[in-house]
């Protein structure tokens, strides 16, 4: 086995992107053993692609609960966003009374400082 | 295991649950369940943990629907859900998943033995999907997106937040222990 077989042999099916490919290229074609091992390595790759079209079955309680994680999520989200609409009506109340309050304030210095 | 199952046209329904139809994400659910609780065994290499996996994965595409633009087929969108469920579950459980990147890996003595030749019946398929439990599950999940799923390296190092060079040591290193155990598997029937 040569020296060259055995750093292909190390790059394995890689080597398509490796910056010595040229190299690897040339020797390939001339050697029967690199040959044989790209083309195993092809083999198994195409196993490997040929698992896409077998599918495990899903457990039958699947659906179920994701429909009950989607209510339960729902629910959460329009409770989270009933809170904030209620702390943002709160606030704003909160606001208008002080605005109130401070205008009551000026209007009664300024009758005060007319008085004087 | 089942083979894969024909699929109805996902458009009518995608639309109606992008407007908030339940029955029809439902519908979808149905449909997709198997494609993607595969996925999720495959990445994850357990059947609880995977069913938990698809749970979330079908959870977090419903909340994200509205922003689904229909770019890509909605089996591929929830795929990308899927790698991105179990990738959360991995971190959560990071320190059960080891990742022996440097661990050696027993070469086989000679070349005389072809597990390729058996590898033409459908059993060993089955010791195929028993050898890729048996990588860490970082490799496993770069061979399966990469080498099942036809994704390619850029994509698989985007969603496993890992560098391009890293995922492509990976794959090289899941083939060819892979291999190495088909290898030996043929050998000892020998």
């Amino acid at each position: 086995m040569r020296a060259t077989c055995l750093l292909l042999r190390s790059l394995g099916p890689s080597t398509d992107t490796s910056p010595i490919a040229a190299r690897l290229e040339a020797h390939t074609s001339t050697c029967l053993f690199c040959q044989a091992e790209i083309a195993r390595y092809g083999k198994l790759r195409r196993q490997l692609a040929a698992l896409a079209d077998f599918v495990e079955e899903a457990p039958a309680f699947l659906v179920r609960d994701v429909d009950q994680a989607i209510s339960h999520s729902d629910s959460s989200a329009t409770a989270d966003a009933r809170e904030s609409h209620l702390g943002r009506v709160v606030a704003g109340a909160g606001a208008v009374a002080a605005a109130a309050a401070g205008a009551a304030a000026v209007a009664v210095w300024r009758n005060s400082k007319a008085a004087v | 295991m089942a083979k894969g199952r024909v699929k109805s046209d996902d458009g009518e329904l995608l639309s109606r649950a992008r407007a908030g139809d339940r029955v029809a994400f439902s519908d979808l659910v149905r449909i997709h369940q198997h494609e993607v609780f595969t996925l999720a065994v495959r990445l994850v290499g357990d059947r609880e943990l995977a069913a938990d996996v698809s749970q979330e994965a079908f959870v977090r595409a419903w909340r994200a629907l509205p922003k689904f633009r229909g770019d890509a087929k909605f089996s591929t969108w929830i795929h990308r859900i899927t790698v991105n469920a179990a990738w959360t579950q991995r971190n959560k459980q990071r320190k059960h998943w080891a990742d022996p990147i440097d661990e050696a890996f027993t070469e086989p003595a000679t070349e005389s033995i072809s597990p390729e030749r058996a590898a033409e019946s459908a059993a060993i398929q089955e010791r195929l999907q028993e050898a890729l439990h048996g990588l860490s599950d970082l490799v496993r999940s770069v061979v399966v997106l990469k080498d099942i799923y036809g994704w390619s390296h850029g994509e698989v190092a985007e969603h496993l937040d890992i560098s391009v060079a890293a995922a492509k040591v990976r794959l090289h290193r899941g083939r060819k222990q892979l291999r190495t155990e088909l290898w030996a598997e043929m050998k000892a029937e020998q």
